[in-house]
């Protein structure tokens, strides 16, 4: 076994040297290759980041229903809600804020386990615009399930949406990096 | 993208792990030579060549999280050039042709974590307790508690035994490389 580990080890080493000692150039049509291929892995299509984000915020965003009903949606009939304690502590529009970054924020920090630091990358470059469709789009399916709110109200709630989503884009940017 | 010339291998790499492209391409620049002349000694069809090459840096690539700046960046290269050279060959056997001096049979099989592989093959120089403590921290990713209740040593004691063996890998490739 030793005998074996220290033959491998020689092939080893034989190998770097010669690695290290090597310089024949490269192809420049193989070099363009490779730097497209890499260039393109490295740089990821934002609206494939969306998509994932969405599929993500889906299901993320009904559980968060869970312990945070929004506008009164509570699919798990919960009895207690942090959207309640929110309007105790600070009133209506504490609470909508409190609930468009709990609701936008938490799915996108979910999202951080499952993208790249390429794809989070290319989310906090149009994280604005990636926050706000979110955040819209969550209005229209409240709408579509019942809820009812004012849009002054829908404002604030979006505002919420919007300042947990880039917070929450930033921490996870943060926890990627090496 | 000029400024990246003085920068080490290693500190380009973690730009790189961080998604950087011209730290990427700065590494290409340096390195790609390296690559491609190693597979061109070994592999018999200028087409062969293209396809391995092409797969070390899309290999590359899809392990950059496994690199640990703590190690020099080229025997980490150098392990992936050769597993993913091998791994064709023993996919491809059939139109396989590597010098006489490359016996398949005698090296480890290569893995999907190949940072993995080239830490395995780097920490055989250890000594025993330096190899227990590096791979089950880099290889295995113990928490230092866990090492130590393998080793029957404190934590801190752990720590030490890590660095020192870093330490030792360190002067052992550099030992290796050319001068």
């Amino acid at each position: 076994m030793t005998t074996e580990n220290n033959n491998n080890n020689n092939d080893w080493a034989h190998d770097y040297q010669e690695f290290m000692n090597s310089d024949k150039v490269t192809p420049k049509n193989t070099d363009q290759m490779v730097l497209a291929t890499i260039s393109k892995l490295l740089n990821p299509n934002a609206s494939s980041v969306f998509v994932k984000i969405l599929g993500i915020h889906l299901a993320v965003g009904f559980l968060s229903l869970s312990v945070c009903h929004q506008f009164g949606i509570n699919p798990f009939n919960t009895e207690r809600s942090l959207a309640d304690w929110m309007m105790n502590v600070g009133g209506h529009h504490f609470c909508m804020l409190g609930c468009g970054i709990l609701f936008v924020g938490l799915s996108v920090l979910a999202a951080g386990f499952f993208l790249t630091i390429e794809e989070v990358n290319a989310l906090k470059r149009t994280s604005h615009l990636q926050t706000l469709v979110l955040g819209l789009m969550s209005l229209g399916i409240f709408l579509s399930f019942g809820a009812e709110f004012a849009v002054g109200i829908g404002a604030v709630w979006l505002l919420g949406g919007y300042i947990g989503g880039f917070a929450a884009t930033e921490t996870v940017l943060r926890l990627k990096k090496v | 993208m000029d400024d990246l010339n003085d920068l080490t291998d290693e500190t380009l790499m973690t730009m790189y792990q961080n998604g950087n492209e011209h730290a990427f391409r700065k590494l290409y620049g340096r390195h790609s030579s390296k690559i491609y002349s190693f597979l061109k000694k070994r592999v018999q069809t200028e087409e062969q060549v293209q396809e391995i090459y092409q797969d070390v840096f899309i290999k590359i690539h899809s392990s950059k999280h496994l690199y640990n700046k703590t190690l020099p960046l080229l025997p980490w290269l150098f392990t992936i050039t050769r597993s993913v050279m091998i791994d064709f060959f023993r996919k491809n056997k059939n139109t396989r042709k590597i010098m006489d001096t490359f016996d398949l049979n005698s090296l480890p099989a290569p893995t999907e974590d190949v940072l993995a592989g080239s830490t395995q093959l780097l920490t055989d120089q250890l000594p025993p307790s330096q190899r227990i403590a590096v791979q089950m921290r880099y290889i295995d990713d113990s928490t230092f508690e866990e090492i130590a209740e393998r080793l029957k040593t404190t934590p801190t004691n752990v720590r030490q035994i890590i660095s020192r063996g870093i330490k030792r890998l360190k002067q052992f490739i550099e030992d290796k490389e050319p001068s």
